[in-house]
């Protein structure tokens, strides 16, 4: 099937979906914890910690090392948790917050001292999450829009539909860049269709 | 590759599921919350910019509103305080008394047959002090030396004593400002003339005494 004609058949089956999905009502429940939050709520800061952990995690694991981005994550709430007062709107924090998760990783490498990495010997050749490293590394090595929803739907185990909601992109972005960017992976890796 | 599962898990596709498996281990492992700032934060209240613009424009227009409330009222007590002030001028009603006197005593001393020089002497000294009155009087020299009462004096000295026609506060304050101007060169004059008269009455005395 020539890839033109697969990526409009697609976009159709998103639009038909999408017009299931109830997205406003999850934009206006994610709206009201922000409101919580701002008046002081502290259960509702952790509401919106555990709906929203993981699409961070996964925008932050497509930049930074593995070790470090549980830290950036952190480091991200507290500082969203600090501005959420200047948040206009409130149904839109999913894309607020990742976009203060891009701008911590950018500053992790603005502020990283020089390093040296391990060589494979130190690192041990027989490590178990030698395969999945190499995985990480060839979706790292994509380009952004690919990368991070492709972590977000092979690591973090999200649907597509969650990722549009959580992002704040289309479905229809959502979808392309899942497809392309499998196509992209599978020819980094070597595998054939 | 099935595009169903990609997108929302359902069926199953071997290839998909296998790097799912693999990158397992690098899911996000649910953390606790992280611990907040002990400070609360307070939170701002939301003020719109067009409320800050129509203060500031309310704000401006009230102070401008006052300072010319304030000019305005400044400048009218201004103009009552002078047109209050001006009939306390020290030299107008001295004018007037000095007035009042002439046409008072002028007809008395004429009447009265007193020795000429003196009679002389007072109508020069009302002549100085206020010129402009005595000719309206026609008081001079010379109908002075007539020693008669002057009917016309008379009759218009009674004229004179009728009551003074009612003037606004310009007019007053020109009519005073005018008879101060009058007062004060009459003074001037007095001077002069006492200056003289005592010159000629020396060279009187000189050549007496010669």
């Amino acid at each position: 099937m020539p890839e033109n004609e697969m990526t409009g058949n697609l976009f159709l089956f998103a639009r038909s979906e999408t017009r299931d999905a109830p997205i406003s009502e999850k934009a206006a429940a994610q709206a009201r914890i922000v409101e919580r939050v701002c008046a002081g709520d502290e259960e509702a800061f952790g509401e919106l910690y555990k709906s929203f952990a993981p699409m961070v995690h996964g925008i932050v694991l497509a930049r930074v090392p593995r070790d470090e981005a549980a830290d950036i994550v952190q480091e991200v709430f507290l500082s969203a948790y600090k501005n959420l007062h200047r948040l206009r709107e409130k149904s839109a924090v999913g894309a607020w917050l990742a976009m203060i998760a891009r701008n911590r990783a950018t500053e992790f490498y603005r502020q990283l001292k020089p390093t040296e990495e391990l060589t494979e010997d130190v690192k041990g050749k027989n490590n178990a999450n030698t395969e999945a490293r190499e995985i990480l590394s060839a979706i790292r090595a994509l380009p952004d829009a690919y990368k991070e929803t492709l972590i977000l739907r092979l690591i973090e185990g999200m649907t597509g539909n969650e990722i549009a909601e959580q992002t704040g992109l289309t479905p229809e972005s959502i979808r392309v860049n899942l497809h392309r960017g499998m196509k992209m992976l599978r020819q980094k890796l070597g595998v054939k269709k | 590759m099935k595009e169903e599962y990609l997108w929302n898990k359902t069926g199953s596709d071997p290839e998909i599921e296998k790097l799912e498996n693999a990158l397992k281990a690098f899911r996000y492992q649910e953390n606790a919350t992280p611990v907040l700032p002990a400070k609360i934060i307070p939170f701002e209240k939301k003020t719109s910019r067009k409320f800050f613009r129509l203060s500031f424009a309310f704000s401006a227009f009230a102070a401008i509103l006052i300072v010319c409330l304030g000019f305005w009222f400044q400048v009218s007590d201004n103009k009552t305080e002078v047109a209050k002030d001006t009939p306390k001028i020290i030299s107008p009603p001295i004018a007037e008394t000095v007035a009042k006197e002439i046409l008072v005593e002028k007809p008395v001393d004429l009447v009265v047959e007193k020795p000429k020089k003196s009679v002389e002497r007072k109508a020069v000294k009302v002549q100085k002090i206020i010129p402009q009155v005595v000719r309206q009087n026609n008081i001079t020299e010379r109908n002075l030396e007539i020693k008669k009462p002057d009917d016309s004096i008379v009759a218009q000295n009674t004229e004179a004593k009728k009551p003074p026609v009612k003037l606004t506060k310009e007019e007053k304050y020109a009519y005073d400002q005018l008879m101060l101007a009058l007062s004060i060169t009459s003074s001037k004059l007095k001077l002069v003339t006492d200056k003289i008269e005592n010159v000629e009455e020396r060279k009187v005395i000189d050549k007496n005494e010669r």
